[in-house]
């Protein structure tokens, strides 16, 4: 009886549940907010420490900060930011004119000690965008709006390295704990970040650009799970979803009040050889893989509309890059300069790879598979990021899956960063590559530089430290409430311009 | 029992310190640096030397054992390597949302499978009951991530009742809780029927029944009482593959717990994270060891401790 009575009980509370369910839809967004779910997650807010080089941060950083200057992709020009005009002295002088009229968020005046604050601070945090900035020599003050940099030796990346400097008040210390309440001078405001969970910017109403922000209030989103993120996006729980597979672009083309795009990275993914480890040192093993992998087949179906194929060591929108020629797939070449290389029947080796990027397994299960086609026997290693890391830093590794590139978006921050000899990355060395290397990063002059890096992209593409697959794209699907909002041109982005309709 | 408790307690503290020393090495033994971690693919052999120093690793482990173990009997865990912040504070600070949807989960869990179970109890080899126990093999069998994904597809994307991820109002509780109980709902319907059918072919029954009480009084009254004793013990052990589960249950609906701080700090080589999220466990673990021990004290009369 009472086993009846508690069983009927329990069918009118899940009825009562469903009902209530069936009337309650998604939560209404706030007029004004923006929620964009990206495909990291927030580690700090700090944009000089640890995290200063992820991805992640530099996104924060279009928002919540500025910098002093801004690299145009469209007009391939650097444009001011919190600096209007700037000069070379000399090649190790640079003199920048600092923007009047910009507030913090905690009302303070940007001036030029901001600017020695920043540098400074971003040295003394030693985190990976320290060496960006290891060369600057001093920073002077001739008056709160002018600023003069000196640097050792001429440095010719300084301007790019400074597209991605966060400027942050004048006196800020070089502790972490600054994430926890960052201030900026950027669109947005801090107002409150829940780890793993959200991070809510307010609109700063006195940004210095007129009519920008455009939202009142943008929220990032963590969902970790990608076809979560992308379900959020279709039932409107968030505006835009960045990083999505191939699959679930697809699907939410179909979708009504979802729009999807696709737009350029500064990025490359590349099976890196390791040229120190015989069989590699020899050039005939290197070109031999260069032929043995069909390019152009992985990039057309398994990463179909999320990369281009790789026309050059690094992406075609980053500064600099050069068109290199194609080269063939042709298994009957690759075996030919294998036998001529002592490999007439192959050898065995092993690539090593972590998750991260989309599509890694398959791409690795690609090349696995058309090495074998030449008598390349691989061994397919998924490695956690922390062993892989190991592996990778310490050159313990035959082939491995890179993905070059970002940051800057200026060539030195793949080119000699990756491919220099000193840096000990590839196992890969050449001395004509490493002086050009040298001057190019001494040079101030951009057309120079270009010049250099063009001959830099034809040795690399010739001597094959590494058989360069795919420019990854970015996606984005958004909600078509969202007005303003293009995909940018770079993985880098701000959504400052987008607005949401009610 | 004050006698029992206090014991038991001086033994909780032996199993935290244990697991401390455990975890300690664990970390340290496992391959991958948490310089390298911490600096990414833009590390360089001088900046992962500078941050080694940072970080107190290029003490000897003795000496970094003894450092941890001095601090941490003085209450400080140590700083995130990540985060900056403390270690001990983070681990808190995704407590409350870890408790609720254990809680939620723990609870449904237990209302479900002890209705269910009775059902399947009560009408034996009936079609229902066959039913039941066919539903919670699935139950049990599939797997937590799975069931998360089909439940948003089918509640958010479809149905559009229910919000697909995050934490907020009870709303936000209801798919994450529901997946996450699935597997116990389907483990304790069996163990509540099997129970019931054991105790009801017991003496105690019979007498109950002769004496003229109706099966269902027999089943309220008598069979319950006894057949908690194994039910709680289920319980108590099963909190530990409650933890495994919360962790993917977490990443899958965007619940910021301890589940996904702990994956991520491992995944970091976060040293003082991972061992903060540790004790916490061990601490946890043995508290509800000790109440089900105590429950059982409650439960059944004739168990005392000295």
């Amino acid at each position: 009886m009472v086993v009846r009575r508690s069983v009927a009980a329990v069918v009118l509370v899940g009825l009562l549940l469903v009902g209530l369910g069936a009337g309650m839809t998604t939560a209404a967004p706030a007029p004004g907010t923006l929620r964009v779910s990206y495909l990291q997650r927030i580690l700090s807010l700090d944009p000089h420490g640890s995290a200063g080089a992820e991805r992640m941060s530099w996104i924060i950083g279009r928002h919540l900060y500025n910098q002093l200057v801004s690299w145009d992709y469209t007009a391939k020009k650097f444009q001011p930011q919190l600096a209007l005009r700037w000069r070379n002295v000399d090649p190790t002088t640079w003199e920048f004119e600092l923007r009047r009229g910009v507030k913090f968020h905690d009302g303070r005046d940007f001036t030029a000690a901001s600017v020695k604050t920043s540098l400074e601070r971003v040295i003394a945090m030693k985190g990976p965008l320290a060496p960006l900035f290891a060369p600057v020599q001093s920073v002077e003050m001739p008056d709160p709006y002018r600023v003069i940099i000196k640097t050792q030796d001429p440095v010719g990346t300084l301007l790019s390295s400074l597209t991605i400097l966060a400027m942050v008040p004048a006196g800020t210390p070089p502790t972490p704990d600054f994430g926890d309440h960052p201030i900026g001078t950027g669109p947005f405001k801090f107002t409150e970040f829940v780890r793993d969970a959200r991070l809510v910017l307010d609109a700063n109403p006195n940004y210095w650009q007129q009519g920008v922000p455009k939202a009142q209030r943008l929220i990032f989103v963590d969902i970790p799970e990608v076809a979560a993120r992308a379900t959020a996006v279709e039932t409107g729980e968030i505006d835009i979803a960045v990083g999505l597979p191939p699959e679930e672009m697809k699907r939410l083309r179909t979708i009504q009040g979802v729009k999807v795009e696709v737009g350029p990275t500064t990025l490359t993914r590349a099976l890196w050889i390791n040229a120190s480890r015989p069989p590699f040192t020899d050039v005939r093993v290197r070109h031999a893989l260069q032929h043995a992998i069909n390019v152009n087949a992985i990039t057309s179906s398994l990463v179909a509309g999320i990369a281009t194929p790789s026309t050059s060591s690094i992406a075609s929108n980053v500064v600099c890059y050069a068109k290199m020629p194609s080269i063939s797939y042709d298994t009957t070449l690759a075996r030919k300069l294998l036998a001529e290389a002592g490999f007439p029947r192959g050898f065995d080796t092993s690539i090593k790879w972590t998750e991260g990027n989309p599509k890694e397994r398959e791409v690795s299960d690609a090349i696995v598979g058309q090495l074998a086609l030449v008598g390349i026997r691989v061994r397919n290693m998924q490695q956690p990021r922390a062993i892989w890391l190991d592996d990778l830093l310490k050159l313990n590794w035959d082939f491995e899956i890179a993905t070059t590139g970002g940051g800057t978006g200026d060539p030195d921050f793949t080119l000699r960063r990756l491919y220099h000899t000193r840096s000990k990355r590839t196992g890969w060395s050449n001395p004509e590559f490493d002086k050009l290397m040298d001057d190019a990063a001494a040079s101030v002059n951009l057309q120079q530089r270009c010049a250099m890096y063009k001959r830099a992209q034809e040795i690399i593409w010739d001597q094959g430290p590494a058989v360069f697959l795919f420019d990854p794209l970015e996606s984005y699907a958004y909600r078509t409430r969202v007005q303003g909002f293009t995909a940018p041109p770079a993985e880098i982005f701000s959504v400052a311009n987008a607005a949401v309709s009610p | 029992m004050g006698g029992f408790i206090a014991r038991r307690l001086l033994a909780a503290l032996l199993v935290v310190w244990g697991a401390l020393t455990v975890i300690f090495l664990i970390v340290r033994v496992l391959p991958g640096d948490p310089a390298a971690v911490l600096l990414g693919t833009y590390a360089t052999p001088q900046l992962i030397a500078e941050q080694r120093e940072r970080l107190g690793l290029n003490r000897p482990r003795a000496v970094q054992y003894v450092l941890f173990m001095r601090q941490a009997v003085l209450g400080d865990w140590g700083r995130s390597y990540y985060e900056g912040s403390g270690a001990m504070g983070l681990v808190l600070a995704r407590v409350p949302a870890t408790t609720e949807l254990a809680a939620a989960s723990l609870t449904l869990s237990v209302a479900a499978s002890f209705v269910l179970g009775s059902v399947a109890a009560r009408w034996a080899h009936s079609v229902l009951d066959r039913l039941i126990e066919t539903l919670s093999l699935v139950a049990q069998a599939a797997p937590n991530f799975w069931l998360g994904l089909v439940a948003i597809l089918i509640f958010s994307r479809d149905l559009k009742w229910l919000p697909s991820f995050g934490r907020g109002g009870l709303w936000h509780l209801v798919l994450p809780a529901v997946t996450l109980s699935m597997q116990f709902i389907g483990l304790l319907t069996r163990l509540t029927r099997a129970g019931i059918l054991e105790m009801a072919g017991q003496d105690f029954a019979r007498t109950a029944r002769a004496k003229g009480l109706p099966e269902t009084g027999v089943l309220v009254r008598h069979i319950y009482r006894n057949m908690l004793i194994p039910v709680v013990t289920m319980i108590g052990l099963q909190l530990g593959t409650l933890v495994g589960g919360v962790v993917v249950t977490e990443t899958v609906f965007a619940w910021p717990g301890l589940g996904r701080l702990i994956v991520t700090a491992i995944e970091n080589r976060d040293y003082p994270l991972v061992q903060a999220a540790v004790v916490f466990t061990a601490v946890v673990f043995v508290l509800s060891n000790l109440a089900a021990d105590v429950a059982y004290a409650c439960l059944d009369p004739r168990i005392r401790y000295q």
